[in-house]
């Protein structure tokens, strides 16, 4: 019979991301998205490396694309907000 | 006056009396606070304290409630989890955290060295957790 070390432990490493005078871009929250998805250890074998590397830049892609829309639409319905309180002037800045 | 992360030590003794319920929805309130430099926290650290506790625009003492993560298996390992935090539209500075069960008296979970102070102006403050694995999630039984 073997009995085992077992420990309560801390993990991995935690980030802080911090933004100054303005928030995270699509590009930026969709980093962290993938870094939750996918992760590819580089001792990995090359060609599943590889293939997970590719597979990572695709779905780089359709996180950047989607969090685009979602900016867009919020916007969208923040304008209708600020044009039914009355304040149309202030649409503009929203870019 | 230092900052050591670390896996509180009354927390191991207290997983022994399910003292902390880590499910999803239905389990603990855990937040997660934020201290300056001048703070002391380390494995020794009990419960949360306001003492050296970050003040700035949009953070609230006692911090952000946390978004817990069912706990799992993976192997041979059991793990739990947090979803990524953000203070929004922020003036911060903060050298660490300090996770800790608001439903159980405070009672703390680990600490959170940042390795150097971390600044948001204006902007969003983030604590990214790791991945929720057998070799990097938060919080492991291994």
């Amino acid at each position: 019979m073997s009995i085992s070390n077992i420990g309560v432990l801390l993990g991995g490493n935690v980030l802080v991301h911090t933004t100054s005078n303005r928030g995270f871009t699509p590009e930026e929250i969709a980093e962290r998205a993938l870094d939750k998805i996918i992760s590819v250890g580089s001792q990995s074998n090359p060609i599943i490396r590889d293939q997970a590397e590719a597979f990572r830049n695709q779905i780089r892609e359709v996180l950047v694309f989607y969090m685009h829309e979602a900016v867009r639409s919020e916007r969208t319905t923040i304008a209708a907000k600020l044009r039914n309180a009355g304040h149309s002037e202030l649409i503009n800045i929203l870019g | 006056m230092a900052i050591t992360q670390a896996m509180c030590t009354s927390f191991k003794g207290q997983l022994m009396t399910a003292t902390h319920n880590f499910t999803a929805s239905t389990g603990d309130a855990f937040y997660i606070a934020l201290y300056t430099s001048s703070a002391t926290l380390g494995a020794t650290t009990t419960a949360y304290s306001a003492t050296n506790e970050v003040v700035g625009t949009a953070y609230v003492a006692g911090g952000n409630l946390l978004v817990n993560v069912t706990p799992t298996t993976s192997g041979t390992t059991g793990l739990t989890d947090f979803s990524d935090t953000t203070w929004s539209t922020s003036t911060i500075t903060a050298r660490g955290a300090l996770i800790y069960n608001s439903t159980s008296a405070n009672k703390a979970v680990c600490v959170l060295d940042f390795g150097g102070d971390k600044t948001s102006t204006a902007g969003d403050f983030t604590v990214v957790f790791p991945s929720a694995t057998a070799a990097d999630a938060i919080i492991r039984i291994a």
